[in-house]
């Protein structure tokens, strides 16, 4: 799985939860109010920086590649469709209510929308493979939020793989009984799926019931105020990129000011 | 700890739960009543059904609480009613180890999994940790402490359930099946740390457990359940040999009809041929492994290392090793619901690289671990069709095979339109079991098929692979527990981290169980010797 926590020990994977968390919400925001497309350029060159940092380029790259052709289509209807239309046209039609016109600003403003949400996605990545759901569940205890709401985001975290594996296991039985799901469609036959469907609702069932048990008998909820173990602790890591974050912003915000810039 | 005498007083308890899928309507315990005192371990044992889980969930408020039912009479636990005190508050009192360890991890990881129940108690952080690291060395699970806890094995895991249940120090522990799935040095380790629990912090600690070979000396009392009644409550010193429990569900099918099952031609067992290497034997393998290496993706290390193997027809193999030493890599590798790496599988002699694992089902029938999740159908003769069905065989056919295999697994008593998912579980295992036999394999393939199954129906079971493999068929199981193993096997595969450690085949006089002295089976093989 690409998606997910990949444990290593760089300067990002050892940053405190929630200066990432920071972290992901300054880049978000920039992001979103900015819209120059050296701007954007420039925090897309950020993130791949901090993916260079965190040793995961390669898979930060592959996850890229993965939604890429979301990036394409919002370009390729945002310059047919851009709000922004200034310069030279390149391309004009009429088809039916709709006008498509391809202009230079419009395709600037279409690559700027691309990279903005290149921008949004990398940083989310860069988020979810840097940082352990555990330790972000902890630093989430930590800022006051009651435990109810952690423990459930943490068990959703935990319950994917729980119930991939749980599904399985059961996929394995059932091949080991003889039936196919290496080969032919899964569709045609409500059999097939009637043979994985029932064991994997079942155990889903009965995994929420015995998990809802164990929590009761091990004493959840019954302090408001549970204490918390491993406590996230800021240092001086964390300001260091809280210095680069203000940084990055600052850049952002002065940029239009030179004289001659954007 | 302020002590509170008795410890646990049940009273007069009746439990019923409301009826199952099946339209029974089970009454779990009736009348029951016990008083335990502080410091008492006691171990409550019987049949799988007879009502020794329910009472475990009675001591710590999950009945009445948490489970539907009626529930009569009352429970008082460290001073308090179960039906005026909530679960949770008795957290810090009852520690409660389920018998399922993978539904009771609710954390990521190890080290937050034993942290979980000392954070809801609110426990400052340093002891927490003190407490971690204490209970980790003591269980052997040290290493463990920063792996997720889905990469666990099951024995893994069941070590991190009670680990996590112990750290918080309560002063009754109800462990319910505690043993099962874990390696005999893992019991060791777990019976010393219990007594020593008892000596030293007064712990009062109740097992409900079949395996009750480990028990016994340090036990101050045995008390024996049936059909949810208390039938002894022994104090130590008596407590002899574990005496036998017919189960009564499992009554013997008529013996003729039996050996005719598994095939008209009864192949004269090699079990005699102690020592001999396998090559000289004049008999082909069913199946064989060739230097299969083989490492889960993201794994530091393979889980096996150059396994070279060849199977025989007529011969019981049992493939033993300790928690994660690689048994179920190895089955799973022999159908192939995994692909080695390097080194190659044969099925006689094609490899099965070249197969679907449904393929492979025509020649290989594998049960994995826990197999009742594998169950769906909406009737116990759906449920054994299945397979053979899948096999494309012919109705009539299969008729004829599920009333034999009904017969075999000792399920001919219930009807065959019950549907499987309201059973008990080890009826289910039963209907799993039949389930692979249905498919009349040459290779049958077990993983842990008497996971919690009593002595009577663990001897059944070992009568039926003895059977099989008088038929002729390769049967191979995968067990941690030894006395089953003996009693069924005729080679005796020992893995070790990837490796196989030893390989031994062990003289049987003739095909059937050899009697032993206070072997409570001893009677049931007459028949056959």
């Amino acid at each position: 799985m690409l998606f997910r926590y990949h444990p290593g020990t760089s300067f990002l994977h050892r940053l405190d939860p929630r200066t990432k968390l920071l972290t992901l919400l300054t880049v978000s925001a920039s992001a979103l109010l900015f819209s120059s497309l050296p701007m954007l350029v420039m925090i897309v060159l950020f993130e791949l920086a901090l993916a260079c940092m965190s040793r995961i380029t390669t898979r930060f790259l592959r996850a890229l590649t993965l939604v890429s052709p979301i990036f394409v289509l919002v370009i390729v209807l945002d310059s047919l469709f851009s709000k922004v239309s200034s310069g030279p046209v390149w391309f004009s039609a009429q088809i039916g209510f709709l006008h498509p016109e391809v202009t230079t600003g419009g395709l600037l403003f279409a690559v700027a929308m691309g990279l903005r949400l290149l921008a949004l996605f990398g940083i989310s990545i860069i988020f979810i493979m840097t940082t352990s759901p555990d330790d972000f569940v902890r630093s989430l205890r930590q800022m006051g939020l009651p435990p109810i709401l952690t423990f459930s985001l943490g068990y959703a975290l935990k319950s994917t793989t729980a119930l991939t594996g749980d599904t399985r296991q059961i996929m394995d039985a059932q091949r080991s009984r003889g039936l196919e799901l290496d080969r032919g469609s899964l569709i045609k036959n409500p059999g097939k799926l009637a043979a994985l469907f029932i064991p994997v609702t079942v155990s889903l069932l009965k995994r929420s019931g015995h998990t809802a048990d164990a929590m009761q008998a091990r004493g959840f909820n019954q302090s408001i105020a549970p204490s918390c173990y491993r406590q996230q602790k800021f240092g001086r890591r964390d300001v260091v990129m809280g210095i680069v974050l203000l940084a990055l912003v600052l850049i952002l915000v002065l940029i239009p000011l030179i004289p001659g810039g954007y | 700890m302020i002590k509170h005498d008795p410890a646990v007083l049940v009273r007069d308890l009746s439990f019923r739960y409301p009826a199952t899928l099946s339209g029974r309507n089970i009454t779990a315990l009736r009348h029951v009543s016990l008083t335990i005192r502080p410091g008492e371990f006691v171990v409550i044992t019987g049949p799988s059904g007879s009502g020794k889980s329910t009472l475990g969930r009675c001591l710590n408020g999950l009945i009445p609480h948490a489970t539907r039912g009626t529930m009569e009479g009352e429970v008082i636990v460290q001073g308090m009613n179960t039906r005026d005190v909530d679960v949770p508050a008795f957290a810090r009192h009852v520690g409660i180890v389920f018998q399922d360890p993978g539904y009771q991890l609710v954390t990521g990881d190890v080290e937050s999994e034993i942290a979980f129940g000392l954070e809801a108690l609110n426990f400052p952080e340093a002891e927490i940790g003190s407490r971690i690291d204490e209970i980790a060395g003591l269980m052997h699970i040290t290493p463990l402490l920063g792996r997720p806890t889905s990469e666990l094995s099951w024995g893994e895991r069941q070590r991190v359930a009670i680990a996590s249940v112990l750290a918080v120090r309560p002063s009754v522990i109800v462990m319910d099946e505690p043993f099962s799935g874990i390696d005999a040095s893992a019991v060791q380790a777990l019976t010393g740390f219990l007594l020593n629990m008892k000596t030293r912090a007064g712990t009062t600690i109740i097992v409900l457990e079949h395996r009750t070979a480990s028990l016994l000396p340090l036990a101050d009392r045995m008390v024996m359940m049936r059909d949810g009644e208390i039938v002894s409550d022994t104090p130590q010193g008596r407590c002899g040999p574990i005496p036998d429990i017919p189960d009564h569900r499992n009554s013997p099918d008529s013996t003729d009809q039996q050996s005719g099952i598994m095939g008209s031609s009864v192949a004269p067992c090699r079990g005699g041929n102690a020592g001999s290497s396998g090559t000289g034997r004049g008999l082909h393998p069913t199946l064989s492994l060739r230097e299969v290496t083989y490492r889960y993706p993201g794994a530091r290390t393979p889980a096996l290392i150059s396994i070279t193997l060849d199977l025989y027809p007529g011969e019981v193999t049992i493939i033993a090793g300790a928690n994660g030493s690689g048994k179920t890599t190895l089955l799973q590798h022999c159908n192939g619901l995994l692909t080695p790496d390097h080194g190659s599988v044969l099925l006689g002699s094609e490899p099965l690289a070249r197969k679907t694992v449904a393929e492979t089902a025509r020649t290989v029938g594998l049960l994995g671990q826990h197999a009742d999740y594998q169950i769906f159908e909406s009737t116990i003769s759906g449920e054994l069709a299945f397979g053979p069905r899948n096999l494309g065989r012919m109705d009539e056919e299969i008729e004829q095979v599920l009333k034999k295999t009904r017969c075999v697994c000792s399920l001919s008593h219930i009807d065959p339109s019950t549907p499987p998912l309201g059973l008990s579980g080890g009826e289910k295992q039963r209907v799993a079991v039949a389930g692979i036999l249905a498919m009349e394999t040459p290779v049958v393939i077990l993983d842990e098929p008497t996971f919690g199954l009593d002595p009577g129906l663990k001897h059944s079971f070992a009568e039926l692979f003895r059977r099989l493999c008088s038929a002729g068929k390769t049967v191979i199981v995968a067990t941690h527990d030894g006395e089953f193993g003996r009693a069924c096997g005729d080679r005796f595969i020992r893995i070790s981290a990837g490796r196989i450690e030893s390989d031994v085949r062990e003289a049987r006089g003739s095909c059937c169980l050899p009697p032993r002295d206070g072997d409570p089976f001893g009677g049931a093989r007459s028949d056959e010797s």
